[in-house]
């Protein structure tokens, strides 16, 4: 449905995105992980075409929209950016009506909209510069969610929710994606799309790190086996049979195995079984994948 | 035809802008100010109430001068840092067809918050002079008001363009005060400056060809040729207006400085969104 060929986005001299690549299926629900100014929200706003790439295509349908096919495309988008606070001097059902009315739609689907119940109708008659984080977030849902899109895209949406109002957000949008919508969200929290999502894309500095099912991202990572050692020679061993690294902590060793070699590690361990007391097979975090971007 | 996102547009900004205070204290200052004016505007000649329209008219015309221009460059240069402040900004261009709904949206509904605060105003003011001096002053008046709306919409728009430009809202306000300094006070002094210095041997034609690139002055010979006897009141006596400066000429000078800047705010926001 959507993809991204190559692109690279210059901000200055600053290069926010480095020839990522990536494609997002219809129906799909894709999380990007990535520390802080991996790229994650110019990703996004390339995405949904509110940041033209310096360089590479993005692709709908398998081709580059002319203007009135991004045009359409538009309409079918839900995009709630980070830290919205929104218009001070409106009030919460005001700038519902208003995004509403950009993407064409009336009050009865800003009545729609307030049957998830994020916002009670009390709450949209204040104005919203009186409103907490929170609920200014809740109405960068609430605008995301108007049509329902066809293609929801969040930077962070969890970001000042309370605990509660977490749980409501994805309870609305697993209804979203059984209903055929495409998610895409960003996150710092590796939970939130550890358990939900269909892909997960790790962008580290601009670019992609990793990409794939959770299990097939862990599977892509380095494993690191702790081995308690009965004879010394077992580290040379291990060097010379897949271990990218191995060092000596009291009666342990402790090797790092790239993906490819695991099995290789494996076998050797087996043939020198009598040289092993123990062993324990350690995978990383998706956090510590996500913050080493390895 | 205007479309609906555009109407929703217009009404946003209308609503957002008349709710601010410091829009809503315009107004009430221009009130102020042209009452004050109005009545007093004469003393210098030795004239206090509404004597001579003349007088109360070159008042109100000097005011507008530097008022008007201030106040549409301050408000237009808010017009896309503080979207891009609040972070609606990718909403909105991911929310709108084409740019050219986002700008046109924009354009109308910063123009009519400043049309309304400058009839608010002006209103007033215009309705006194009009009962005091009679039905002959209101094509004068009629000029006045239009030509100011106009005066105003094209420094609007020259603050919303520079708004696209510069990313942070204090830099566009900064831009804003340097232009206006520029064209409301530097131009004309630089002018009087090339009359001294060359001793009045500048050419005629180039005077008047240099005096119709400003804006502001347009505007004063817009509402001069409509009042002959403010000529010499706006410190025009010197100058000889030639006869292909005609009304007509003047009007599209003014409408061109809105739609020039307008032409070129639409193209870079077209610019910066992917289709």
């Amino acid at each position: 449905m959507l993809e991204l060929v190559n692109v690279s986005k210059l901000y200055g001299s600053v290069e926010a995105l480095k020839g990522v690549s990536l494609k997002v299926r219809r129906g799909e629900f894709v999380g990007i992980l990535g520390p802080n100014g991996a790229g994650k929200s110019t990703l996004l706003r390339v995405m949904v075409g509110v940041e033209k790439p310096s360089s590479g295509k993005v692709l709908v349908d398998s081709k580059e929209p002319s203007r009135e096919e991004w045009a359409s495309f538009r309409k079918k988008v839900g995009f709630m950016p980070e830290r919205v606070s929104f218009y001070d001097n409106l009030t919460g059902l005001e700038t519902l009506l208003f995004f509403a009315k950009l993407k064409g739609f009336g009050i009865k689907e800003v009545e729609r909209v307030l049957s998830f119940g994020l916002l009670t109708e009390e709450d949209l008659r204040r104005k919203v510069g009186e409103y907490s984080k929170g609920m200014k977030q809740r109405i960068n849902v609430m605008q995301a969610l108007l049509g329902p899109p066809e293609f929801l895209v969040m930077d962070e949406p969890t970001s000042g929710l309370d605990p509660e109002g977490v749980v409501r957000f994805f309870e609305i949008v697993e209804e979203l994606k059984n209903n055929g919508t495409t998610v895409v969200m960003s996150t710092h929290v590796v939970g939130e799309v550890e358990e939900r999502a269909d892909r997960i894309v790790i962008l580290k500095e601009g670019r992609v790190a990793a990409e794939g099912s959770p299990e097939e991202v862990y599977l892509s990572m380095p494993v690191r086996f702790v081995v308690k050692a009965k004879r010394s020679d077992l580290i040379e061993v291990l060097k010379k049979n897949g271990a990218a690294s191995v060092t000596k902590k009291g009666d342990f060793l402790i090797a790092e195995v790239p993906p490819k070699r695991k099995m290789e590690f494996l076998k050797a361990l087996l043939e020198h079984e009598d040289a092993v007391e123990d062993l324990i097979m350690r995978g990383p975090s998706l956090e510590e994948v996500v913050s080493d971007g390895k | 035809m205007v479309s609906e996102e555009v109407k929703g547009i217009v009404r946003k900004e209308v609503l957002d802008k008349y709710r601010t205070r410091w829009i809503q204290l315009s107004a009430v200052t221009l009130l102020i100010f042209t009452l004050a004016i109005s009545y007093f505007g004469g003393s210098p000649a030795g004239v206090v109430g509404f004597r001579k329209f003349e007088a109360v008219f070159v008042s109100l015309l000097t005011l507008v001068t530097y008022l008007i221009p201030l106040i549409a460059l301050v408000l237009g240069s808010g017009a896309f840092p503080e979207e891009r402040e609040k972070g609606t900004l990718p909403i909105l261009l991911s929310s709108v067809a084409t740019p050219e709904e986002l700008w046109t949206g924009k354009v109308a509904g910063y123009a009519l918050v400043l049309a309304g605060t400058v009839v608010a105003g002006y209103l007033p003011a215009l309705a006194l002079v009009f009962i005091k001096f009679g039905s002959w002053v209101l094509p004068s008046l009629l000029v006045f008001l239009l030509s100011s709306l106009l005066l105003g919409t094209s420094m609007l728009l020259l603050s919303m363009t520079a708004s696209l430009l510069i990313r942070e809202r204090t830099r566009v306000l900064a831009l804003s005060l340097l232009l206006w300094i520029v064209i409301v006070i530097l131009y004309d002094l630089s002018l009087l400056g090339l009359l001294v210095v060359t001793k009045g041997m500048v050419s005629k034609a180039l005077f008047t060809f240099l005096l119709l690139l400003n804006p502001v002055d347009v505007f004063r010979m817009v509402n001069l040729l409509h009042v002959g006897e403010l000529k010499a009141m706006l410190g025009f006596a010197t100058v000889e207006i030639p006869p292909y400066v005609s009304p007509p000429v003047l009007w599209s000078i003014l409408v061109a400085w809105i739609i020039v800047p307008g032409a070129l705010g639409r193209l870079l926001l077209e610019r910066r969104l992917a289709g």
